[in-house]
């Protein structure tokens, strides 16, 4: 059995059509260019490269250490990945990953490959990247690294997590007011997992290559246009998913404004509701209960990725 | 546990009509399926039948076992649970209100509706893509995509990682099976340290797993420029892949815009 990596990776049926094909225009286009930049920057010999940490990758998914309760820690590896190879190659490496894993191993859906391309290769990519870069240029010290490993993997993670929850609410799947803190709160506990691994990762290539960990790698050689981006990225989604959350009128509005309501047909998009909760009067218990709803959604995710876990591993013992 | 824990190839070798179909018409076939059902008014109750349907036929064509499909299916599940809201927050008529003492809240028809077609989706999205990967190996698969246009670099860096995918896994089972046995569990506690403890061994075990599979993607570059590797790929043409069914393509598309049409209007 194969194991269950963080509820990223959105099965098919979740997503309507209109965003699952945004989506996969958007991660296109992101990648073409990702193609264009390597061809220039990578030489020859980072091909068999890219395509032998991507298993690596694949199967570092599998690593995990135990938590509390049965729940564990385990590693999605964009953060690493862009450290160690720079954040256009890092995007194609993980771009192999989620291919493969929903192409082969039915983890994330086709239609919805696009959308799970851009939450896990192109921005958890770019926001670590930033994240990283932002931090080392605050201080060149080499233990610091893993601090700024640490950063870069839970805001990959975190980011990463609103924007799927995002495209969620856009397709009606999943109300916004509830999704996007549910799916926050969720994925600021798995980050740090993430970023403890990341961070122990880093201390030991640290210790055995620090040659890769160096100035002269692939990070500090790449452009400008993935920091901004990444910061754009992370700043925009960070704002915009609070106020889609608390004003879902706003998210109504930008759809109109966009013009996916017409384009989208009734069952393709449905409104989120005026009000939080039918059948609750007072708004403020309506947004209590919606929080409560979230936490059992919460709760219910974990239980269930648990289960699977141990499904996939009947002999799990503590570390 | 190992055997239960390492990464399996989903095929299942065999000779039906479907196994023999080519790569590329399956795959354009499977996405036709994921498309169709994905744009299904989720009111359309009566055409989900003949979706599964479709399913288990070609599940018996192939002759592949319905459990194993089912199985692969159980991963995705707990996403469903993400839908769950829609349930309390689509207006609509209050079907069900679950109260206690003061506070009430009401499930909605609608609701209802779209959680139970959200899930119906998933599922049968799930089977056909199980039931794609079942009956096509990847090397074929990966020739399909590759006629498909997608970029060489992709497609060549995702057979390489296929290649390498199992020995790589495997060297992580090992490596967990080499964290399990140093660290015994004691009857009447918690084995091993803090959690930030765990947490930096098994970051290490990631690294330690990075740099082997740096070193080995070095030795393969070196055995592949020994061979004459220029930076291109160059597989044999395989003729099984290309090889593609217009009249069945043509009849699959027929029949994928009839479910459709009859989605829309029987609902």
């Amino acid at each position: 059995m194969h194991p269950s990596p963080p509820p990223m990776h959105i099965p098919d049926g979740f997503l309507s059509i209109v965003v699952s094909s945004f989506f996969w225009a958007v991660s296109v286009g992101v990648l073409s260019i990702a193609l264009r930049k390597t061809k220039r920057m990578l030489r020859e010999k980072d091909f068999p490269l890219m395509g032998v940490l991507a298993a690596a990758i694949f199967a570092g998914q599998m690593l995990n250490f135990s938590v509390t309760g049965g729940t564990s820690g385990h590693l999605l590896g964009a953060a690493l990945a862009t450290i160690l190879l720079g954040p256009w190659a890092a995007t194609l490496t993980m771009t192999v990953v989620v291919s493969v894993q929903a192409l082969i191993f039915q983890d994330g859906g086709l239609l919805a490959l696009g959308a799970n391309l851009f939450n896990m290769a192109i921005v958890g990519v770019a926001v670590s990247y930033a994240v990283y870069r932002l931090l080392l240029n605050l201080s060149k010290k080499q233990k610091f690294i893993p601090l700024a490993g640490f950063a870069a993997a839970w805001s990959s993670i975190f980011i990463a997590s609103l924007s799927c929850a995002l495209q969620l609410a856009f397709s009606g799947t999943s109300p916004a007011q509830i999704a996007i803190p549910a799916m926050a709160s969720i994925h600021a506990l798995i980050g740090i997992g993430e970023g403890m691994i990341t961070a122990g990762a880093l201390i030991f290539i640290g210790r055995a290559r620090p040659d890769l960990l160096s100035g002269e790698t692939a990070v500090s050689a790449s452009s400008r246009g993935v920091f901004t981006g990444g910061i754009v990225i992370s700043v925009a989604l960070a704002v915009l998913s609070p106020l889609a959350s608390s004003h879902p009128d706003g998210l109504e509005w930008v759809a109109e404004q966009q013009g996916f309501i017409e384009a989208a047909r009734s069952p393709m998009y449905n409104l989120i509701p005026d009000y939080l909760l039918p059948g609750v009067e007072s708004e403020a218990l309506a947004t209590i209960l919606a929080g409560l709803i979230g936490v059992v959604i919460v709760l219910g995710v974990s239980i269930g990725i648990t289960h699977n876990r141990q499904i996939s591993r009947p002999n799990d013992s503590r570390l | 546990m190992s055997n239960n824990f390492s990464i399996s190839d989903p095929y299942q070798p065999g000779t039906s009509v479907v196994h023999q179909l080519g790569a590329q018409t399956k795959l354009l076939l499977a996405l036709g399926y994921l498309f169709t059902t994905a744009a299904m008014p989720e009111k359309a109750w009566k055409v989900y039948p003949v979706l599964l349907i479709l399913i288990i036929c070609t599940a018996f064509l192939a002759r592949i076992r319905l459990v194993s499909l089912i199985k692969r299916s159980l991963l995705a599940f707990p996403f469903h649970l993400a839908a769950l809201p829609v349930l309390f927050t689509l207006p609509g008529d209050p079907c069900l209100i679950l109260s206690w003492s003061k506070f009430s809240i009401a499930v909605s028809a609608p609701g209802v509706n779209r959680f139970l077609a959200i899930g119906a989706k998933m599922w049968l999205c799930i089977q056909a893509a199980a039931l794609l990967t079942a009956t096509t190996p990847m090397r074929q698969l990966l020739a399909a995509v590759d006629a498909l246009r997608a970029p060489k670099v992709l497609t060549a860096a995702a057979a390489l990682m296929w290649r390498y995918l199992f020995v790589i896994s495997e060297e992580a089972v090992r490596l967990m099976r080499a964290r399990s046995s140093r660290s015994a569990l004691l009857s009447e506690g918690q084995g091993g340290g803090s959690i930030a403890w765990r947490a930096k061994v098994t970051g290490g075990m990631a690294g330690s797993l990075f740099l082997r599979s740096l070193e080995r993607s070095e030795r393969i570059y070196n055995a592949m420029q020994s061979r004459g590797y220029d930076g291109k790929i160059r597989t044999l043409p395989s003729t099984q892949a290309e090889e593609c069914a217009p009249l069945t393509l043509v009849i699959g598309g027929f029949l994928f815009a009839c479910l459709l049409l009859l989605g829309t209007l029987w609902q």
